[in-house]
């Protein structure tokens, strides 16, 4: 008993390590993928001037701007996810005492997890039979595809290792009572 | 699995999720996920892949993070002040000048902006402290600063109208447009009934004592002019065709930025910290986003859409009947759901009818967005009421926020029937946007 209570010590001090590294790996692709915005608007920009003022409308502008902002939202669902901003309707769910909502969290997971795993699993066999015949876009500029549908598992894959680590940290503390310390 | 049981699954799953406080980008997906399972197994899924990457290719929904950042920018570019300082010295004797000039202000922060936060969250800050100290009643100085800060999804740019637009099928343009004339109208209404209230009962709102020389006066308007070019620079790029709807949100960032930079304010720490702020609030909402799309989409392919529209239409009653029981409905799930998921939920379903009964998409969707506008003042769940709670001086309650909400929301009912009667109050700009482009 004293043993394996050694061990549960052991093992979350090392998990304690992982835990760390998903929230930086988290919050650092959040901070630079952020700043995506300002090379966006400047395309857009560009697009306007050239198209008004110089009469010459550019075939790649409208690409270039799709392609920013794919990988701008899919990539922010895991510093989301580390700073807990998902909406949800917390009337009844903070009525709960802590533990409780711990495991209303597990449950949210599963919804979670079902959606993503998708997004994840289906998501790359997409993105793989783009890159194989590396699929041009239907537009003018006929740049190819894959790094947009890429964004879907890369996405899915960082969102799932934040909530994966969340998950962890609600066992935690619905199995000791004591909340984890970061 | 029958159509009604898909019904009641998808429908009653997303509620009980969503009472149990899921978040709703996860309540949406995993029921779409799940749904899709046992409808047609994992062959299915490419179906949820196909919506969502959908999603993410729209060169429209580009203009959701541009408008967010404009009012993000906006918030903390000091142009809230500099305008309230304005109104103040302009609206002198008048009887409960400040909350019409609150009003004001929030109208052209809608036309500035795409989301109602920035204009109730400054306006909470600057004008609620302001208003309490010089004895204006809770209920006057809470609800004019909720009720008319909602005018932001309303008038354009919004991106509630682009949202709306595009799960619709409707010109994004032409929504933005057909918003302008019901925006300012409702802001006519607001500003009607705070001078009535003052006029009944002086004491709600005391004149203020400060008197203004009349080149003090004219000095202050040059704090309008930045404004002024930033609503052109958006809404006028989009009237006159120069810009597309995303292009002009573009056009309107770097405005705002040049406001910014005019005002002093331009640092490392207001860049760095509205672009990751931008970012959070683009983020969720594209996740919500996703979900919703394919919740919608499955629901679509098991039929839902067909099965609504023909118990709706089956009912028998006359048009006028059907139009009015889709916005009881959604004001009605507009008191506990957050107005984004609602959009997705009804207006699949909605459209078609309207179209089917003859009444004009645009001048719906008008109507829609007004009942989201309720959405989000009505309580108990309302954004409004937390951004106004979130900055509100010590001493104002939740319960005083709800209070001061209702004449409000009666308001807003009012004008809404106004443009039920007289479709031309939306629909006329749209028009004369059309003519202008042949």
């Amino acid at each position: 008993m004293q043993g394996s209570a050694a061990n549960f010590r052991l093992w979350t001090l090392e998990m304690k390590k992982v835990l760390k590294i998903i929230d930086s790996i988290s919050d650092w692709s959040g901070r630079i993928f952020a700043f995506l915005l300002w090379p966006g608007v400047a395309v857009l920009v560009y697009e306007v001037a050239a198209r008004h003022l110089f009469d010459a409308p550019t075939i790649w502008a409208h690409g270039m701007t799709q392609r920013i902002f794919a990988a701008y939202y899919f990539i922010c669902g895991a510093y989301i996810s580390l700073h807990k901003s998902h909406i949800n309707m917390d009337l009844i769910y903070n009525r709960f005492p802590p533990r409780g909502r711990a495991v209303l969290d597990i449950v949210s997971f599963l919804f979670f997890l079902s959606f993503c795993g998708v997004l994840l699993w289906y998501g790359s066999r997409y993105a793989w039979v783009s890159l194989m015949r590396l699929e041009p876009c239907n537009t003018p500029f006929r740049a190819p595809l894959y790094p947009v549908k890429l964004m879907i598992p890369l996405g899915a894959l960082l969102i799932i290792l934040q909530e994966l680590a969340q998950l962890l940290r609600n066992f935690y503390f619905v199995i000791t009572g004591k909340q984890y310390e970061y | 699995m029958s159509i009604e049981l898909v019904t009641v699954v998808m429908f009653g799953g997303l509620i009980a999720c969503l009472l149990l406080g899921i978040p709703l980008a996860w309540s949406l997906g995993g029921i779409s996920v799940i749904v899709c399972f046992i409808l047609w197994g994992p062959n299915g899924f490419m179906m949820i892949i196909y919506n969502t990457f959908g999603c993410m290719w729209s060169i429209v929904l580009v203009a959701i993070p541009l408008f967010m950042s404009m009012g993000i920018l906006l918030e903390r570019a000091g142009i809230a002040e500099a305008l309230f300082e304005t109104m103040h010295r302009w609206s002198g004797p008048l009887r409960g000048g400040i909350a019409m000039g609150v009003v004001v202000i929030c109208v052209m922060f809608a036309a500035m902006t795409g989301v109602s936060a920035a204009a109730t969250l400054t306006m909470g800050l600057i004008a609620l402290p302001a208003m309490l100290r010089r004895g204006y009643d809770k209920n006057i100085a809470l609800g004019s600063i909720a009720g008319p800060g909602t005018l932001g999804i309303l008038i354009p740019p919004s991106i509630v109208s682009i949202l709306l637009a595009l799960v619709g099928n409707i010109s994004v343009g032409k929504l933005f447009m057909a918003g302008i004339g019901p925006g300012v109208l409702l802001a006519g209404l607001f500003i009607l009934y705070i001078g009535i209230r003052g006029w009944m009962n002086p004491k709600l709102m005391p004149r203020h004592p400060e008197k203004f020389t009349m080149k003090e006066k004219i000095v202050s308007l040059k704090m309008v002019v930045l404004p002024l070019l930033i609503i052109l620079a958006v809404l006028g790029s989009i009237f006159f065709g120069i810009a597309t709807p995303t292009e002009a949100g573009s056009l309107g960032v770097v405005a705002v930025l040049l406001s910014v930079i005019i005002h002093r304010r331009l640092n490392w720490k207001l860049i760095k910290e509205s672009t990751i702020e931008t970012f959070r609030i683009t983020g969720l909402t594209m996740w919500i986003f996703y979900g919703a799309m394919c919740f919608s989409a499955v629901y679509a392919r098991a039929g839902g859409a067909v099965f609504m529209s023909d118990l709706i239409l089956g009912l028998g009653m006359n048009r006028w009947m059907i139009l009015a029981t889709m916005m009881g409905i959604s004001f009605l799930l507009g008191m506990f759901v957050d107005p984004f998921a609602i959009i997705f939920i009804l207006a699949p379903i909605c459209f078609p009818i309207v179209k089917d009964l003859g009444f004009d998409p645009v001048w719906f969707g008008v109507l829609f967005v007004i009942n989201m506008q309720l959405g989000y003042v009505t309580p108990p769940f309302g954004y409004q009421l937390f951004y106004l709670k979130s900055v509100a001086p010590e001493g104002v309650t939740t319960a005083d926020i709800y209070r001061s909400v209702f004449p409000f929301i009666g308001v807003l009912i009012f004008g809404m029937v106004l443009i039920m009667i007289f479709p031309q109050i939306a629909l006329w700009l749209p028009e004369l946007m059309m003519k202008i482009g042949e």
